[in-house]
C-alpha cells in the first residue's frame, strides 16, 4: 500500500492539511523503506498542539535528488508510546529519545531510553569490574568551554567506553519560541549556539520568509551567503588554532588566533557584531558593503588568504603534529551512514553531506561552492576539511565581492500563513542546521522544532575514543568542536 | 656559615627567575609581550595570603604532603652545588642522597593526589610514578659516569672542578649526557614535549592534575617547589658544561646566570618548536634518554676512566 | 623549527598597545548608549540594531562598560558610574597576580569565545599577570557566563564554594547579568547574582574582548589614570 508522497523544497512553507497523514505501521515502514533508499532522516518530531492528539513529524531527506520527504503519523489518545525505531534505524535514536523526552510518548524496545536535556534519572551505563575505573569529567571544564558532563569507563589508559550527557545549556529555547513575538525570536535565534549565529538566524528568518510569502532581494541573499561563509571561516581557523593550543603547538596556535580575529572583525564592520549578529533579519538584511567597504574587504582577504596558507603549511607539515593527529579519533564511513551523521564529520569520512550542495537555497543556487572531503576519518582529516574548506570560503568571498547585486536590504514580511508549516535548512560551519516551524490558525508559530547539526554528531565522539587512549579525549572532543549549546537549545 | 645563608639564597630567590624566562621566550615566539619576568614571586606571594579550602575527603596526608615534598627538594638543594660555591653538606655519595631525595618529594606528591581520591589526581599519579621510573634510573646511570670520570661520588666533587679535563678527553660522551640529562629535565618538569605546563586539558596532565585540590600557601609551595626542582635540574645540566675552574667569583657568577638564561631560553625554544607527545610516546623520550646514558656509560668503561 | 622563527618573524609582534592606546572601532560598532532619553538598563539590554530606534539613544564608540554595582547599570543620559577598584586590600592582592576560572553557566558561548580571545596574542591577558586556571582551588576569581540554567545552577554554586577566599566574581555578558535574550524561560535562573554575589558587571552580547580587558582592569586599577 503506497501513498502519494509529499517532497518539498529547502526554504518551502506549505499548508499542514498537505502532509499525509499515516497509520502507525506505515509511518514507520515509509521512514525505513525511504531511508534504505538512500534517504536520511533530517528531522522526526512530536506536536502536541492543545486538545489534540500528539502528531509525530517526519522529514526524511534526499540528498541527491535535492528534495525531502515530510509525512506524520497521529498518535491515537490515550496511547502512550509506540515501536521504537532504532534497532533497525540506529539513525533515529536521539530523535526518539527527544520525543519521548518532550511529549511523553516512550518508544518502546528502545535500547538507550536515557533523557535527552533533564537530569531527573538518569543512570550511566557502568562497566563492573576490578580493573575498570571510571573517570567524570564536568560539567565544569578545565577550560573556557560550555558544559557537558563526560563518563568514561577505562581500563588503565585506554577508554572502553564513553557516555555523554547533555542538557547543562537548556535554555528552553523551542518553548520560548511559541510565546515571544516575531521580533524577540530573532533574537532569540541568534543565541541558539553564540558562534553560529548566521547560520541559525538565517534558517528562521527563511522560515518567516516562507510563511508570509516575502521574496528576499537579491542583495541580502548575496550578503547571507557571504556572512555565512565568514563565519565557517572564522570558526574553522578557530578551531584549527585550539588544535594547536591542545597539542601545545604554540606559535601557530598564536598565529591562528590572530587570523580568526580578522575575519572577526571583518564581521563587526559588516554589521557591527564580530559573531554576525543583528545583520539577518526575517526578509532581508540590515547592512550591506558600500565600494569602500569592499574594497577594504577584498585587501583585507587577500592578506589574510596569504597568511593562512603560510601558517597552514607550517601546521600541516611539522611532523610532530601530524603524528599526533593522524589514527586518532578515527570514525568508519559506516557510522556515518547509520548514525546519520552530518557536516564537517561526515565530509571527513568522505561522505559528500553538503546542504550547500544538496538543498541548495539563496545564493548557493546560484554560487556553487566544491565540497571538501577527506577520507581517513580521523583527527587529521577534520582538520585538513577545515583547512579546504577555509580556503574555499575565502575564494567565494573574492568572487562574492565582486558581484554584490543592486536593490534592496530588506521587504518587511506581511502576516504569516495560518494553519502551515515551513522548513529552511542551512549548511551551519559544523553541518547541517535544519528548522521547521508550524502556525496555528492564529497565524502564531505554536512548535518551532530546531535542530542543531550537534545533534546528529555527539555520538561521533563517543565512537571515536572508543578504545583509545584517555589522553587523547580533548584532542577529539576538539576536532569535532560540537556545540553544547546548540544541542541543548 | 656565610656560604651557607648565601646558598640557601640563591636557592630560595632564584627558581622563579628561570621560569619568568621560559615563560618570555615562549611568548617572544608567540608574537605576544607575555607576562613580567617576575610573574613567578607574585604569583607566590599572592597565593601565600590566600585561606585555603580543603576536601572533605582529605586528611593530615594532603596538608602534609606539599610541606615534606619541597623541603624534601630544597634539601637536595643543599647537597648541590651551585656556580663554583661548595654545597653546604657534601660527603662522598651524597649524589645517591640527591636523587633519593627528589624521589622522596615525588613520593609525598603522589599520596597526597591519591588522597583526594579524585580519579583525575590518581591517573596523574599513576603517570608520575610510571615516568619516573625510567627517569630515575637515567639519572642514576648519568651520575655514574659523571663519578667515574671525576673520580668521587660526591656532587660537589663532580661538580667542583672533577670534570674540567673530561670536555677534553671526552667531549662527545659528556655532550650524549647533557642531552640525557635536558631530556629527563623535560619529562621530570613538565615541560613540552612531555606535558604543557599551561594547559587546560584535565585528561592529559601529569604534574598539574596531581595539584588540581590544593590552594593556598600548600599551593604556594608547590609552584615554588616545582620551579625548585627545575632550577636543580638545570643546576646539573649547566654545572657539567661550565666545569672549569675560574679564580674569581663574580666571573663565575656571570658564566652561571648566563648559563641559566641561555638554558631558560633553550627550554623556551624547545617548547615553542614542538608540539606536546601523545602521552604512550612519552615514554620514547625517556627511553632515548635511558639509551644515551647507557651507550655514554658503556664507551667510558670500556675505554677507560682515564 | 627554522621555520617556526621565519613565520614569527613575518608574524612580527601583534600584541596591541592597549591600555596606552585604545584601538579604533569601526563605524557600526554598537557602544555605549549615549543620549539616552528614556532610561537604559545595559545589563538586559541586547545591543541589537533595533534597541537604539526602539530605546531612543544612540550607540557610541566606547567600549568602556563595566560597572561594579547592578545600580550603575542603569543609563540615563550620556555617562554611567564606571567600575571602580577593589578596595585596597584585595587591590594589593590581586594587583599583579589574578587567576580566573571560567563557568558557563548555560551560555550560548558567545561571550566564553569572546573571553577565549582575551588570551590569543592580540589582546594577551598574560602581561597583565591574569590568567585562567584550570581548578577553582587555584583561582581568585569567578567568571560566569550564562543566564545560569536550572541545570547548572549547583554546579555554579559548587565552583563558588571551592575557591579560597578572598575571591570575586565577574559576571560577564547580558544574560550573566539578567537572563539576557532567555529572560522570563522557566528555565534559567535570570542571571548569576541570584546564585552568588557579584563583584563585576561587564553588559554586551556578547562583550568585545576590549570592554572585558578593560572591566577587569578597572577593577584592579591598572587603567593609566588619565582613561
Amino acid at each position: 500500500m503506497s501513498f502519494e508522497r509529499f517532497y518539498v523544497h529547502n526554504g518551502q512553507a506549505w499548508a499542514l492539511a498537505q502532509v499525509p497523514v499515516l497509520d502507525e505501521v506505515s509511518f514507520r515502514r515509509e521512514i525505513l523503506e525511504s531511508c534504505a533508499a538512500a534517504g536520511r532522516l533530517v528531522s522526526l518530531f512530536a506536536h502536541g498542539p492543545k486538545d489534540k492528539n500528539i502528531c509525530i513529524y517526519a522529514v526524511v531527506g534526499m540528498d541527491h535528488e535535492g528534495r525531502l520527504s515530510v509525512f506524520s503519523m497521529q498518535v491515537p489518545a490515550g496511547k502512550t508510546g509506540f515501536e521504537s525505531l532504532t534497532p533497525v534505524l540506529p539513525q533515529a535514536h536521539l530523535f526518539e529519545r527527544e520525543i519521548a523526552e518532550q511529549s511523553g510518548l516512550q518508544p518502546q524496545g528502545h535500547p538507550w531510553p536515557k533523557p535527552v536535556r533533564r537530569h531527573q534519572n538518569y543512570s550511566f551505563y557502568q562497566i563492573h569490574s576490578e580493573e575498570v575505573h571510571e573517570v567524570a569529567v564536568g560539567p565544569v571544564h578545565a577550560g573556557i568551554i560550555e558544559p557537558g558532563h563526560f563518563r568514561f569507563q577505562c581500563h588503565g589508559e585506554e577508554v572502553l567506553n564513553l557516555e555523554i550527557q547533555l542538557g547543562y545549556q537548556h535554555r528552553g529555547i523551542e518553548k520560548m519560541m511559541e510565546e515571544i513575538s516575531l521580533e524577540r525570536a530573532v533574537l532569540v535565534a541568534e543565541s541558539v549556539a553564540g558562534d553560529t549565529v548566521i547560520g541559525h538566524t538565517s534558517a528562521f528568518c527563511s522560515n518567516i520568509e516562507a510563511l508570509s510569502d516575502t521574496q528576499v532581494p537579491l542583495q541580502a541573499e548575496m550578503i547571507r551567503a557571504m556572512a555565512l561563509e565568514l563565519e565557517r571561516l572564522a570558526n574553522h581557523v578557530g578551531d584549527l588554532g585550539a588544535l594547536s593550543t591542545d597539542i601545545g603547538f604554540l606559535p601557530v596556535s598564536a598565529y591562528y588566533g590572530r587570523l580568526r580575529g580578522e575575519f572577526l572583525n571583518l564581521s563587526m564592520e559588516l554589521c557591527g557584531s564580530r559573531f554576525g549578529r543583528s545583520l539577518c533579519r526575517p526578509g532581508g538584511v540590515l547592512f550591506s558593503l558600500d565600494e569602500g567597504m569592499i574594497d577594504d574587504f577584498r585587501r583585507r582577504l587577500l592578506k589574510a588568504k596569504k597568511d593562512f596558507t603560510d601558517v597552514a603549511e607550517l601546521f600541516f607539515s611539522t611532523p610532530s603534529v601530524l603524528s599526533r593527529l593522524e589514527s586518532t579519533g578515527r570514525i568508519s564511513r559506516q557510522a556515518v551512514e547509520q548514525l546519520g551523521l552530518v557536516g564537517l564529520t561526515a565530509r571527513a569520512c568522505g561522505h559528500e553531506r553538503d546542504v550547500r550542495t544538496d538543498y541548495a537555497s539563496g545564493m548557493f543556487r546560484f554560487h556553487h561552492i566544491p565540497v571538501s572531503t577527506a577520507s581517513s576519518g580521523d583527527v587529521y582529516a577534520r582538520a585538513l576539511v577545515r583547512r579546504l574548506e577555509a580556503q574555499r570560503s575565502i575564494e567565494f568571498l573574492l568572487e562574492a565581492l565582486q558581484q554584490i547585486p543592486s536593490g534592496e536590504l530588506l521587504n518587511k514580511p506581511s502576516r504569516l500563513k495560518p494553519d502551515s508549516m515551513a522548513l529552511s535548512m542551512a549548511e551551519g560551519w559544523r553541518g547541517e542546521i535544519a528548522h521547521v516551524a508550524i502556525t496555528d490558525s492564529q497565524s502564531r508559530i505554536c512548535r518551532y522544532k530546531i535542530k542543531d547539526p550537534s545533534f546528529n554528531n555527539w555520538m561521533a565522539l563517543s565512537l571515536a575514543v572508543r578504545g583509545g587512549q584517555i589522553s587523547d579525549f580533548p584532542l577529539c572532543n576538539k576536532s569535532f568542536n560540537l556545540s553544547y549549546a546548540g544541542h541543548d537549545l | 656559615m656565610n656560604s651557607f645563608i648565601y646558598h640557601l639564597g640563591i636557592l630560595l630567590v632564584f627558581p622563579p627567575l628561570l621560569l619568568g624566562v621560559i615563560g618570555k621566550t615562549k611568548a617572544f615566539f608567540a608574537g605576544r609581550w607575555g607576562p613580567p619576568l617576575l610573574q613567578g614571586y607574585y604569583d607566590i606571594f599572592k597565593l601565600g595570603r590566600k585561606q585555603p579550602v580543603y576536601s572533605v575527603t582529605t586528611n593530615w596526608i594532603f596538608r602534609m604532603g606539599p610541606m615534606i615534598s619541597t623541603a624534601a627538594i630544597l634539601a637536595a638543594g643543599i647537597v648541590l652545588p651551585i656556580s663554583g660555591l661548595k654545597a653546604p653538606v657534601q660527603f662522598g655519595g651524597d649524589m645517591i642522597l640527591f636523587v633519593y631525595l627528589l624521589a622522596l618529594s615525588r613520593f609525598f606528591m603522589v599520596l597526597a593526589a591519591l588522597d583526594t581520591g579524585s580519579s583525575f589526581e590518581g591517573m596523574g599519579a599513576s603517570r608520575e610514578a610510571t615516568f619516573a621510573c625510567l627517569s630515575e634510573i637515567t639519572i642514576f646511570l648519568n651520575l655514574a659516569i659523571l663519578a667515574l670520570l671525576s673520580k668521587s661520588l660526591s656532587l660537589s666533587g663532580i661538580f667542583l672542578g672533577g670534570l674540567s679535563s673530561s670536555w677534553g678527553q671526552v667531549g662527545p660522551v659528556l655532550i650524549l649526557v647533557v642531552v640525557s640529562f635536558f631530556l629527563v629535565l623535560l619529562c621530570e618538569n613538565s615541560r613540552i614535549p612531555v606535558d604543557d605546563p599551561e594547559t587546560h586539558l584535565e585528561l592529559t596532565m601529569i604534574h598539574e592534575v596531581m595539584v588540581l585540590d590544593h590552594s593556598a600557601a600548600e599551593l604556594a609551595l608547590i609552584v615554588y617547589g616545582q620551579a625548585l626542582k627545575l632550577f636543580l635540574f638545570g643546576c646539573l645540566i649547566v654545572s657539567m658544561i661550565f666545569s672549569f675552574k675560574i679564580r674569581n667569583i663574580a666571573a663565575e657568577a656571570a658564566f652561571f646566570t648566563s648559563g641559566f638564561f641561555g638554558l631558560g631560553i633553550a627550554i623556551g625554544i624547545v617548547e615553542s618548536a614542538m608540539a606536546r607527545l601523545r602521552l604512550n610516546r612519552v615514554l620514547y623520550v625517556l627511553y632515548a634518554a635511558f639509551i644515551f646514558s647507557i651507550f655514554a656509560f658503556i664507551v667510558i668503561l670500556v675505554r677507560g676512566h682515564a | 623549527m627554522w621555520q617556526i622563527l621565519i613565520n614569527r618573524f613575518k608574524q612580527g609582534y601583534r600584541t596591541i598597545a592597549y591600555p596606552k592606546q585604545v584601538p579604533g572601532f569601526p563605524g557600526r560598532y554598537r557602544g555605549r548608549p549615549v543620549d539616552v532619553k528614556g532610561p537604559v538598563n545595559l545589563g538586559e539590554l541586547l545591543f541589537n540594531e533595533e534597541a537604539a530606534a526602539e530605546g531612543c539613544f544612540t550607540y557610541s564608540k566606547d567600549h568602556r562598560m563595566a560597572v561594579s554595582n547592578k545600580e550603575d547599570l542603569v543609563a540615563q543620559g550620556d555617562e554611567i558610574r564606571l567600575a571602580g577598584a577593589l578596595n585596597d586590600k584585595m587591590k594589593r592582592l590581586f594587583g599583579r597576580s589574578l587567576k580566573l576560572r571560567q563557568v558557563c553557566a548555560g551560555g550560548c558561548n558567545g561571550c566564553e569565545a569572546e573571553i577565549q580571545v582575551t588570551n590569543i596574542v592580540v589582546f594577551d591577558l598574560s602581561r597583565f599577570g591574569i590568567q585562567f586556571v584550570a581548578s577553582p582551588r587555584h583561582a581568585d576569581g569567578l567568571v560566569i557566563t550564562g543566564p545560569v540554567t536550572k541545570n547548572m545552577e549547583l554546579a555554579l554554586k559548587k565552583t563558588y564554594e571551592a575557591m579560597p577566599h578572598p575571591k570575586i566574581v565577574i559576571a560577564v555578558g547580558s544574560c550573566a547579568i539578567s537572563g539576557g535574550p532567555f529572560r522570563g524561560s522557566t528555565e534559567v535562573r535570570n542571571g548569576a547574582d541570584s546564585v552568588v554575589p557579584v563583584d563585576l558587571y561587564i553588559p554586551g552580547c556578547p562583550p568585545h574582548p576590549l570592554t572585558i580587558l578593560d572591566g577587569l582592569l578597572r577593577m584592579l586599577d591598572r587603567l593609566e589614570k588619565k582613561q
